[in-house]
């Protein structure tokens, strides 16, 4: 499996052409990862999300790049999917739209149409992030895709555990009881305290891989509180 | 006809516009063109390579002239692109009877748009 340690955001291409790259990277002045098989993209694994992701229709006789388009979208939620394409058929278009790609770009690369097709989904991107997220410490929740993000990692969430965590980050540092955080995880259904312990659990481990410094305490007697940690000369 | 006006009636290999937006784009990096050059050739041959191994097969000759076609087109070999695209549609409609001839076109083409770009 391909890893690497992007420090800054990158392309990620799917091409089997090999001057796509050099050409997007060039004119984007971004640099670039590239793969031309679809087993290949789909192994990859990096500590940044990709700025943008093209993805060449037609790879091999038997590979489309709409095959992986459905999977990329459902990993890299907010990212902009640009499908590039030399068919003139409409049908393929619709079709790579439907499966999750945001735009489309037709060979040859016209680079201003390339730049301005991905300013363009930029802009949308990043409409689509806030309204769909909340942003608490340095995490990020996304909600749609039940997603905490944070310190270059991610973590999924059950539906659950994202109202819990929805329901502390609203409360902005003020404690949370037990009884209204069951009511408004669970809809006023008649839970044990168990069963809330283990769904804050699940929270806290995923704070654990995604902040740097937020933290779940618990007050007891009163209920939770998400918080900032204590520093270490403040702990001494 | 004189050599003159036979020169001038020759179908162009290079998109002059195409090449001079990829020169002003590589302009800060001076082995970008080189780069593309030699990607451009080393794939090439590869695809050459393969469409005479596989001459008889409509629907590699399809995705490879394919390929080349999209791979000329952004490299600005019109004339590459133009051949390029006319063995993907020999494969496509699966009508590979002058297939020889127009891969053996299509490799001077290339080998005559490759001198060219090495000089850019």
């Amino acid at each position: 499996m391909k890893s690497v340690s992007l420090k800054n955001r990158y392309l990620l291409i799917l091409d089997d052409d090999p001057l796509v790259s050099p050409i997007l990277e060039q004119a984007l002045e971004v640099e670039s990862v590239c793969f031309s098989r679809t087993k290949e993209i789909l192994a990859f694994e990096a500590d940044v999300d990709p700025l943008a992701i093209f993805v060449d229709l037609h790879l091999t006789e038997s590979e489309s790049g709409l095959d992986v388009i459905p999977q990329l979208r459902n990993r890299f939620a907010s990212t902009p999917i640009l499908v590039i394409t030399s068919s003139q058929t409409e049908e393929s278009l619709s079709e790579s739209l439907a499966t999750g790609a945001d735009d489309f770009i037709r060979k040859p690369l016209s680079l201003k149409e390339v730049t301005a097709r991905l300013q363009r989904r930029l802009g949308d991107a990043d409409q689509r992030v806030a309204a769909d997220s909340v942003k608490f410490g340095d995490v990020v929740l996304h909600r749609e895709h039940r997603q905490l993000r944070g310190a270059g990692k991610r973590a999924e969430l059950s539906p659950l555990g994202q109202r819990i965590l929805q329901a502390l980050i609203e409360a902005k540092g003020t404690v949370v009881s037990r009884e209204k955080l069951k009511k408004l995880a669970w809809n006023g259904r008649a839970v044990t305290d168990n069963a809330l312990d283990r769904k804050v659990y699940e929270v806290r481990q995923a704070l654990k891989e995604t902040s740097r410094c937020l933290q779940i305490t618990t007050l007891y007697g009163s209920g939770f509180v998400l918080e900032v940690k204590p520093s270490k000369s403040e702990v001494a | 006809m004189s050599r003159a006006t036979a020169k001038k009636w020759e179908e162009k290999l290079l998109d002059d516009e195409k090449i001079h937006y990829l020169l002003e784009l590589g302009k800060t990096k001076p082995h970008f063109m080189p780069q593309l050059v030699e990607a451009f050739a080393k794939c090439s041959v590869e695809i050459f390579k393969e469409l005479k191994g596989r001459r008889t097969e409509p629907e590699t000759i399809f995705h490879l002239g394919h390929k080349l076609k999209g791979m000329s087109s952004n490299i600005g070999a019109q004339k590459l692109e133009r051949l390029a695209a006319e063995i993907e549609n020999a494969g496509k409609d699966g009508k590979l009877y002058d297939i020889d001839a127009l891969i053996e076109e299509a490799e001077i083409a290339f080998f005559q748009t490759r001198e060219l770009l090495t000089l850019k």
